[in-house]
């Protein structure tokens, strides 16, 4: 987990010299500002990240040594086929469109955004 | 919900028939490898329509005062051909490629989130066809170019549903983006097999974990101005609009701290293919294997400070912070050429297809980052602002990374995707048919911005003396899509008169071979020991492990 950390990490402080040396040669607040939110976006969850790698062990990923049978158990659980992605896209885009085009498309588009939420949730209920 | 243990422990029977077909199985599946080969086939057909465009737009210029297509229709189809490209075809295409074989090749059984890989998935199919469907529209697509520079974009001088369909569109395809990203870094974060350390990963995924952590960084400012403009036009706000105080900068600042970001992201995971395929093809470990690691770093760094390049003729830009942090990238670039070089030094070389367009795409990028060198520096950089130099070289550097490595990526992981070979002696026509045709459309070009044509227009003057040189590059362009015809007769022999692939056909590295070709559901039913970034090898050649 360290060399994630390290890469997030490393991320946030290429941000946070050229953001300084962009404000102290420009003095221009836009660009500052994203190199700024973007030093962030990488310090974030590059701590989170660093804390968890000092609270744990090494997982059988981080070490050279590790056999393959180390990974034995379960690793995750993953869906079976679902058909809500897609009515959710459906819906985020009809209900996009419906700015462009009126309320008429709108409102149906959050109504199936709507369904496909319930649906994916008592979906993922059901599966536990 | 199927739990999924990690090789080799007996896993329960697979949940679904492994070759499912079928609308229904396509829309609901979850697999990532479906979901993968949904975005290449999605993403070379928006590339066809984006070529379509293409032709017509060369087909203008091959006279002076051409009327083909009107000036307004003319705007529309370079501006859809730009956001197709760029949007549409080439960032799916590398996530497609990402979504298909980061997992196989650190020996994950799936994404870390499948459900919502398929609802990026959908997002982006959803966003291109509102972005295409512009054309349906009374007022035509959207004309303000794939950069919607205010206040070109504002309600005054874009009126129009087109326009906004665009706006809507690309912000789909755009959240889209950043979900793969956020699901990508996850899955190499959290999925990879035991001993699949950060410094053992191939390339390709290092090279996708840099282009993921670039998007989440870079498309929501995008999307953001999307929101902005969307207000702008439609809301009464004057964000962009310098007659109420607004600032029509800002887009364009907003604009390229994405767009400059976007470049690397399309480039990046092609140089990782490039990077799987030259020491396969040397039957060489990569070399300088960490050295490239720190180069994708470091141009991804540099990538996010560098966009105001694009517009240094605005007058308000840094110069020598930009033109500098601009000139630097060329110092990795030139690291990954040099060990791309390493790799096949004292190699023993197999020029098949996928090593033959890995070459090309060198040849030609390195064309391109010349000519990005030279636009780097503001004082010539003046001189061909928007004019078609800029456009050589971007389609230098752009087609040399999306369609080159792209093929390259077809020819070498097609076996692995499909369980059959395509034809040698077919795809080297593609090939050599691709590289002339590139060459004679693109490198006039150069020339035709020399000599002073502006890019972005219908028609022009025949005292520039640029009449011949248009008509150069279109015959060039007729001919790159001559190119396809092999690669289509490759495609349907290879279905008609399959040639079974197995399981590794070129003498495979990395763990993507080391499954079945096609790949069950979930990847793998045993993994080999992982003692190096190309543990296939490993388990192949035993005698060379004993001496690492």
């Amino acid at each position: 987990m360290r060399v994630e950390a390290y890469t997030f990490l490393a991320t946030a402080a290429f941000m946070a010299v050229i953001g300084l040396t962009y404000w102290f040669t420009s003095h221009e607040p836009t660009g500052t500002t994203l190199l700024g939110v973007g030093t962030l976006l990488g310090a974030l969850p590059g701590i989170v990240l660093w804390r968890w790698s000092r609270r744990m062990a090494p997982r059988p990923e981080d070490r050279d040594d590790a056999e393959i049978s180390e990974g034995t158990g379960t690793v995750g659980s993953f869906p079976e086929s679902s058909i809500w992605p897609f009515v959710l896209a459906a819906g985020v885009a009809l209900a996009g469109v419906g700015l462009v085009f009126g309320l008429w498309l709108s409102l149906p588009g959050l109504l199936v955004l709507g369904i496909a939420f319930v649906g994916a949730t008592l979906e993922s209920r059901s599966a536990h | 919900m199927t739990t999924v243990a990690d090789p080799p422990r007996p896993r329960p029977p697979a949940p679904h028939p492994q070759h499912r077909q079928g609308l229904l199985d396509w829309l609901t599946s979850t697999d990532h490898k479906v979901i993968g080969k949904g975005y290449i086939y999605t993403s070379f057909v928006f590339f066809l329509v984006g070529g379509i465009m293409a032709e017509l737009l060369r087909t203008q210029l091959t006279s002076p005062h051409n009327t083909l297509l009107s000036a307004e229709q003319y705007d529309q189809v370079f501006t859809i051909h730009g956001t197709i490209m760029m949007f549409l075809f080439a960032t799916p295409l590398a996530f497609g490629l990402g979504n298909y074989f980061v997992p196989l090749m650190i020996g994950a059984p799936d994404m870390s989130f499948p459900r919502m890989n398929a609802l990026s998935y959908w997002m982006y199919l959803f966003g291109g066809i509102t972005v295409v469907s512009g054309f349906l529209t009374a007022g035509g697509a959207a004309d303000f170019t794939w950069i919607a520079y205010a206040p070109l974009s504002n309600a005054v001088h874009s009126p129009g549903s087109g326009a906004d369909l665009w706006i809507i569109g690309i912000g789909l395809t755009g959240i889209s983006t950043v979900l793969s990203g956020v699901n990508l870094i996850t899955t190499i974060f959290t999925l990879r097999a035991p001993g699949m350390t950060m410094f053992r990963m191939p390339i390709f995924v290092w090279n996708m974990l840099v282009t993921s952590t670039l998007a989440i960084m870079a498309f929501p400012v995008f999307t953001s101005a999307l929101v902005l403009l969307f207000c702008d036009r439609h809301l009464g706000t004057h964000i962009f609009d310098a007659s109420h105080g607004g600032l029509p900068i800002l887009w364009q600042n907003l604009f390229w701290f994405f767009g400059h970001p976007e470049v690397y992201i399309i480039v990046l995971p092609f140089f990782g293919v490039a990077t799987q395929i030259f020491p396969v093809f040397s039957r060489r470990p990569v070399f300088g294997y960490k050295t490239l690691v720190l180069a994708t770093l470091t141009i991804g760094g540099l990538s996010v400070g560098v966009w105001a390049h694009h517009f240094f003729t605005y007058g308000g830009v840094l110069l020598p912070y930009f033109s500098a942090m601009s000139l630097l990238i060329a110092v990795p670039t030139g690291i990954k050429f040099f060990n791309w070089i390493g790799t096949m030094w004292g190699g023993q070389l197999r020029f098949d297809t996928p090593m033959l367009w890995s070459i090309g795409f060198m040849v030609v990028f390195l064309l391109g980052g010349i000519s990005g060198v030279i636009l780097a520096m503001p004082a010539l950089n003046f001189d061909v602002h928007d004019t078609y130099f800029v456009v050589a070289h971007f389609h230098y550097v752009l087609f040399a990374s999306t369609v080159f490595v792209g093929a390259a990526a077809a020819y070498y992981w097609y076996p692995k995707m499909t369980g059959r070979m395509l034809r040698e002696r077919w795809g080297k026509v593609h090939f050599w048919l691709t590289m002339i045709g590139f060459n004679l459309t693109f490198f006039p070009q150069h020339e035709i911005g020399l000599r002073g044509m502006p890019r972005r227009v219908a028609t022009y003057s025949s005292s520039l003396h640029v009449t011949f040189l248009n008509r150069l590059s279109t015959a060039g362009a007729y001919l790159l899509a001559v190119s396809l015809l092999p690669f289509f007769w490759n495609l349907w022999i290879s279905w008609r008169d399959p040639i079974p692939a197995g399981d590794d056909p070129w003498d495979g590295q990395t763990l993507e071979w080391a499954t079945s070709s096609p790949p069950p559901p979930h990847n793998f039913t045993s993994l080999p020991p992982i003692r190096s970034d190309r543990p296939l090898w490993d388990l192949k050649h035993p005698p060379a492990r004993a001496t690492s």
